[in-house]
């Protein structure tokens, strides 16, 4: 009888050995952090894409070259493994490349930069329950639907569509008054559109043009020469990548030369510098990173895109990129699980100081406080001419130079 | 083939896409099978009026849209029940077609496919215009979004098209239909009143493709209105009718499998958009040399292997 019940306790506790034996072994640390980042780097948004791959390649390589990101629920560091989608520029391929990357097993997805993708894209991460972080876009709207899973490093319309106003405001008299609008149908610059009408208007500016077009649109000569024939002497708009080099020749031969031309998007593009040359000159576009911010780590940042690149010059979005995946890395590490909630909940309690300064996140999932610059392009590269009040406190590591009003392109 | 055969391998697949959902539980699969489905359903509809009728029709998106937004329109804005939305989807479709189908065919022809392409361009223009936004499926029912019950029904639907394809190759109107495709001067003369014949031919195809848009509708956690009428919903559907095999029953089902696995496959592991380019050189390579589709190759296949005459399932 005692020997049956010596077997029956050690049968017993070899089960509970082997259950728990089991279970620490279902819970043994991945070979790496899955990290998937659904990107358009192909189609008409690839110039933002591909400034965005290298730069999250850059912060993979620099948190594996010290042994990945310290998970305390395992104990040890893991590294990261990035694997980059590509959307095709088409916001239903950045839904069903975020499917793959669920399937996949990532814990998060590294998001890309434009409004399709950003639109289509970020309901699925609520859908997968697979937190966003990225770039994002100006958009608002989707921040307001009460999506848990989206954070995103950008600023919004409503708070930067004011700051072209504060900026020309911020110049010596005379200032020009005159303001024209071309809004492509996109939800970011309808939004826009709307709130740079609200601004003029409450900062004494008087709207003389505004007019909406198609994203397939090549010729915008009507266009041009509605806003030039109403004297327009600022010219805001949301340009597609590849439309603003469009727009920019359009107006040479239409001799269409606004003192202000103050664009999102098309000037971030890795090709409009570059290919516009001495024409890209004068135009303005507002960004959360500059090359020029002295802060901690850019330096680093900027060699290596360079290295990784060939180029000269760190394109715009680098930086803000290269955040995102600071805030998503830092996020791992303090929820200390590889669990995509606690990962969520992380990010959302981000605080912290990157190469784009403090990021801290509302409720809502966008970046509230930023470091907003605004930069001209000049002679191939941009000069930063103005600093919204929340870049002012970082002083000196944000080198502000004069900003030059457009002359006609007779005198250029 | 003998009936009992037929009928026993049809129900063994059957069996085996209804056991699908237990089988994968991967989203990425479930989603796979989804556009698989929905693309047979698409492609099927497309096939009435194209394959069966011989009337090109390059607004497919147009009705594929339509229903979309209605389905969406009626289920989430105006919150009726989701049955109730896809069938709208396939009414709306079917009205708008009847409304715009008297007076497309009157055109014969070339001016028959520009006119119905045009049709499809236009509506994509209004509607980037008049609704820039993507319409998003609400929070709640994102939270709780499953696959699952997405493709029971668009396997339902997709088994519907088949069946309603499968008994018009049968039927007196098939019959009527095809005489059109080969001779519409000639089926006239024999007495096929062919624009009623092609009138119903276009309600059942934009009916089908009306429940494809609702199946979408209902799948799709966000979209923009203007690309439910992009191009690409009627090219995919004929680039797959072709490689398939035009005015065959199978032809849209293989052509489906074919196309979706190969998209999936190539755009995920060839970069930077060579993918598109492979898919247009094997597309060349299968209409060149296989004009009656991937069912031609597995009727010679099949007639080699056999070394009898096998004829092609019309």
């Amino acid at each position: 009888m005692k020997k049956c019940l010596v077997i029956l306790v050690s049968v017993c506790l070899c089960s509970v050995w082997l259950v728990l034996g089991l279970g620490a072994d279902a819970q043994a640390a991945p070979k790496t952090i899955k990290i998937s980042s659904v990107l358009s780097l192909t189609g008409k948004m690839s110039g933002m894409g591909t400034q965005i791959k290298p730069s999250y390649e850059i912060f993979a390589d620099q948190v594996n070259a010290k042994g990945g990101i310290y998970v305390k629920k395992y104990g040890k560091k893991i590294p990261v493994e990035l694997r980059v989608l590509d959307d095709e520029s088409d916001g239903l391929k950045t839904q069903t490349q975020l499917e793959v990357a669920n399937s996949w097993g990532a814990v998060a997805n590294l998001g890309g930069l434009g409004c399709g993708s950003f639109e289509m894209g970020t309901p699925i991460c609520q859908k997968n329950k697979m937190v966003w972080v990225g770039p994002g876009c100006g958009g608002w709207m989707p921040h307001q639907l009460g999506n848990e899973w989206l954070y995103s490093i950008f600023f919004k319309t409503p708070f930067f569509s004011p700051l072209v106003f504060d900026m020309i405001q911020a110049q010596p008299k005379p200032w020009p008054n005159k303001v024209a609008i071309f809004e492509i149908n996109q939800m970011d610059a309808a939004e826009a559109g709307l709130y740079w009408k609200q601004a003029a208007k409450m900062k004494g500016f008087k709207l003389v043009y505004h007019k909406k077009y198609l994203a397939g649109t090549k010729d915008f000569s009507a266009m041009i020469t509605g806003a030039k024939a109403a004297g327009a002497e600022i010219l805001l708009a949301y340009p597609l990548p590849p439309m603003g080099p469009a727009i920019v020749k359009q107006m040479k031969e239409l001799d269409f030369s606004p003192k202000v031309v103050y664009w999102h998007r098309a000037p971030e593009g890795a090709k409009f510098g570059s290919g516009l040359g001495e024409l890209a000159d004068y135009v303005h576009v507002p960004c959360a990173w500059s090359p020029d911010l002295k802060l901690p780590g850019n330096d680093y940042v900027i060699e290596q895109y360079k290295k990784k690149t060939g180029k000269k010059e760190a394109d715009l979005i680098v930086g803000t990129a290269y955040t995102a995946f600071q805030v998503l890395a830092a996020a791992i590490e303090k929820a200390g699980t590889l669990d995509r909630k606690a990962i969520r909940d992380a990010v959302r309690a981000t605080d912290m100081e990157t190469v784009c300064g403090r990021i801290k996140f509302t409720d809502q999932g966008w970046a509230k406080d930023r470091l907003i610059v605004v930069l001209q392009w000049m002679g191939g590269k941009t000069n930063i001419v103005y600093v919204n009040e929340h870049g002012k406190k970082y002083g000196d590591k944000v080198p502000v130079k004069p900003l030059k009003w457009q002359p006609k392109w007779s005198e250029r | 083939m003998s009936n009992w055969k037929h009928l026993s391998v049809s129900g063994g697949i059957i069996v085996l896409l209804i056991l699908v959902p237990l089988i994968f539980t991967r989203t990425d699969i479930l989603t796979f099978f989804f556009l698989t489905l929905l693309y047979i359903t698409l492609s099927q509809s497309w096939n009435i009026l194209g394959g069966y009728t011989g009337q090109i029709n390059l607004g497919h998106a147009a009705f594929f849209g339509a229903g979309a937004l209605a389905a969406r329109y009626i289920w989430l804005h105006f919150g009726l029940p989701l049955p109730l939305a896809i069938l709208g989807g396939g009414l709306a479709a079917t009205i708008f077609a009847m409304i715009i189908g008297f007076p497309a065919f009157r055109l014969r022809g070339i001016y028959f496919v520009i006119g119905t392409l045009v049709l499809a361009e236009i509506l994509r223009l209004v509607f980037y215009t008049i609704l820039p936004r993507a319409d998003v499926m609400p929070m709640r029912l994102l939270g709780a979004y499953s696959l699952i019950p997405r493709y029971y029904l668009s396997l339902l639907i997709a088994l519907l098209t088949v069946a309603a394809v499968y008994w018009i190759s049968r039927s007196r109107l098939g019959l009527g239909l095809m005489s059109i495709r080969e001779d519409e001067d000639a089926a006239e003369a024999s007495g096929v009143d062919t624009q009623r014949y092609k009138l119903l031919a276009f309600a059942i195809s934009t009916f089908l493709t009306g429940l494809a848009g609702g199946i979408y509708a209902y799948y799709s956690a966000a979209f923009r209105a203007g690309g439910l009428f992009e191009p690409v919903w009627t090219f995919d559907a004929v680039i797959i009718v072709f490689v398939g095999g035009v005015g065959t029953i199978l032809g849209p089902v293989i052509g489906s499998v074919f196309f979706v696995l190969l998209k999936q496959f190539l755009s995920l592991y060839l970069p930077g958009g060579i993918h598109v380019a492979v898919f247009g050189v094997l597309f060349i390579i299968v209409v060149l040399f296989l004009p009656g589709g991937l069912v031609e190759l597995i009727t010679r296949f099949r007639k080699r292997t056999s070394g009898g005459s096998i004829q092609i399932d019309s």
